[in-house]
């Protein structure tokens, strides 16, 4: 019962947000020139509304695979971008603008494949490392990955056609969903929402990657292949929303855990309120990114401001029991 | 009746030269507890992971319920067999009630959640071993026997037919001991097939009906714990020389004292 308030209240909050998003901005509109003004409507429903709607999908699919990724890889400190998920993803981005800079569903395609190549090198690279607990290889492994990957992304870079390419890679890769309109929503969406539905169905069992992998087993799941399955979703819900967004860190770390204050470790619980409070708090961001300062700030710079002090602030509040 | 059998079964870890099971044979009865003795790396974690179908065995193989394990998949194996690690620490703080609720996955479909059916077992179980006061405790504030406590109990949860538990009373005091082999002998009374690994030669002898000793591999003396656990099997183990006696008919063996006071000096 007092878990279905919080879910309430969260939810309260996160439509909250919502209206008050739709009504700020530096075209201010009231109710009444919402009725009365064509402009204000074209701005709220062709500019603002989808905007919106891509930065909620945004941040659930990062909360969302962040949260699931954490158990699969038995680490709490694991986010899509420290796996090297995020650098592959804008490598496979940025290859694809350098070919075929006009085509969105190829700069998507190539932007998911090259994000789950690269959480296969890290998880291949941490097996055979030879230094440190199971936890600092995999971070050890994602940060070389992530390193090659911005790497090639830099090469790409000098070899961009500096009148055509090149701006629309720095764009890109700023990371931000300004421009962002029903277009880039509806293409992000299938991915994105194929992997949220899928960890979302998988909530609970997600819980069973936890434990000892012996355990798993005993319990009649082959950990590695649940494993397998658990990250192919969540990358492909990262890779859809990164090849519109670009690199947006720590949502996918500081989601779960505020998830985890407030509903306790259950998966079946943490996925779900992921998802809510992940849309909520990067509608939140982008509204400060859109509206603090007279140009646009960077979402990417936004979320790393606010993601690494919260971050701090929740691991200094002591242990989660 | 049968609910275990192992026929010559070998194992080798890839890349080593010599197996570290050299072709076991073994029965383990319904309604029985059975206690796995043997030193260090003599092989019982592999023989363990092999009737988790963990691990395949290279040569030889194991029945369960009759059928041929590589016929189980690891669900059906799951609803009869249950295992019990020494330690276990989820990655999260669940409380024990989540905890629990995690051993009724075999029972469950892949995209199932648990229901009020499943909380009702997980209540029983609770009752069953006197802990149903963990409920809403954190696993991480445990103590070390409540924690081995819970571990048994996931896997009751799991209602299995046969229940395998690696040193269950490692690092628990007295008290905790007697609830965990208590909790044994109740679960083989109730009809399970439970196996269980020790370093303890008295705990073997007092709590199990049949013991049985692994030793570099081979399965060297299986039966009742009279026969087995005698001076001279025991020598040929440990190299040590023990001072034995009786409590309840059964056999119990000490270190022989001239072993410390050779150190004293």
């Amino acid at each position: 019962m007092r878990l279905l308030v919080r879910f309430l209240a969260i939810t309260a909050a996160l439509l909250g947000i919502f209206c008050l998003s739709l009504f700020l901005g530096r075209y201010s509109v009231n109710f009444q020139e919402l009725l009365s003004s064509g402009l204000a409507s074209e701005i709220l429903f062709n500019i603002r509304l989808p905007r919106i709607l891509a930065a909620a999908l945004l941040g659930m699919a990062l909360a969302a695979a962040g949260a699931a990724l954490q158990s699969a890889f038995k680490n709490p400190l694991v986010e899509p971008s420290l796996l090297g998920v995020s650098q592959g993803s804008a490598f496979g981005a940025a290859l694809a603008i350098l070919f075929f800079v006009n085509s969105p569903v190829v700069i998507e395609a190539s932007s998911t494949a090259f994000g789950l190549l690269a959480l296969l090198i890290a998880y291949l690279l941490s097996s055979s490392l030879k230094y440190g607990g199971k936890i600092l290889r995999l971070v050890l492994a994602g940060i070389a990955v992530s390193a090659i990957f911005s790497g090639g992304v830099g090469i790409i870079k000098t070899m961009a056609d500096p009148l055509n390419q090149l701006p629309a890679l720095t764009f890109w890769l700023l990371g931000g969903l300004s421009g962002a309109g029903w277009g880039d929503l509806l293409y992000m969406l299938p991915l994105a929402l194929c992997g949220i539905v899928a960890l979302l169905l998988l909530r609970w069992r997600i819980n069973l990657l936890t434990l000892r992998d012996d355990v798993t087993f005993s319990l009649g799941t082959d950990p590695g292949k649940l494993r397998a399955l658990v990250v192919i979703f969540a990358v492909l819900a990262v890779a859809a929303v990164t090849s519109v967004a670009g690199v947006i860190a720590w949502v996918g770390l500081i989601v779960p855990h505020i998830a985890r204050k407030i509903f306790g470790a259950d998966n079946s619980r943490i996925i779900p309120a992921s998802l809510i409070l992940g849309a909520g708090l990067m509608i939140a961001f982008d509204t400060v990114a859109r509206t603090l300062t007279a140009g646009e700030i960077p979402l990417g710079v936004v979320t790393s401001l606010c993601g690494a002090p919260v971050f701090l602030l929740l691991l200094s509040r002591g242990g989660e029991s | 009746m049968t609910k275990i059998e192992l026929r010559g079964v070998r194992f080798r870890y890839r890349g080593q030269r010599a197996d570290v099971l050299k072709g076991i044979s073994s029965v383990f009865s319904q309604g029985r507890v059975t206690a796995l003795l043997g030193p260090n790396a003599s092989g019982k974690t592999t023989l363990f992971k092999i009737l988790l179908k963990v691990l395949q065995p290279s040569a030889g193989s194991v029945h369960v319920n009759g059928k041929e394990i590589r016929q189980l998949s690891l669900a059906e194996l799951s609803r009869i067999v249950a295992w019990v690690p020494q330690e276990e620490e989820p990655l999260f703080p669940y409380t024990v009630h989540e905890y629990l609720l995690l051993g009724r996955a075999p029972h469950l479909g892949f995209f199932d959640v648990p229901t009020g059916e499943d909380e009702e077992v997980i209540k029983r179980v609770l009752a069953e071993l006197g802990i149903a006061k963990l409920a809403r405790r954190g696993t991480m504030s445990l103590s070390g026997g409540e924690k081995r406590l819970v571990f048994i109990a996931r896997a009751l949860v799991q209602q299995p037919e046969v229940l395998i538990l690696d040193e269950p009373t490692v690092h628990l005091d007295l008290r905790n001991r007697a609830l965990v082999l208590a909790a044994i002998r109740r679960a083989a009374e109730g009809g399970k097939t439970v196996i269980f690994s020790t370093h303890d030669v008295n705990e073997a002898s007092l709590v199990a009906d049949e013991v049985k000793i692994i030793n570099n591999g081979r399965m060297i003396k299986q039966g009742d714990p009279d026969k087995v656990l005698t001076e001279e099997v025991l020598k040929g183990i440990y190299g040590l020389r023990l001072v034995f006696s009786r409590v309840d008919g059964r056999p119990i063996a000490e270190l022989a004292p001239e072993i410390f006071r050779r150190g004293r000096k």
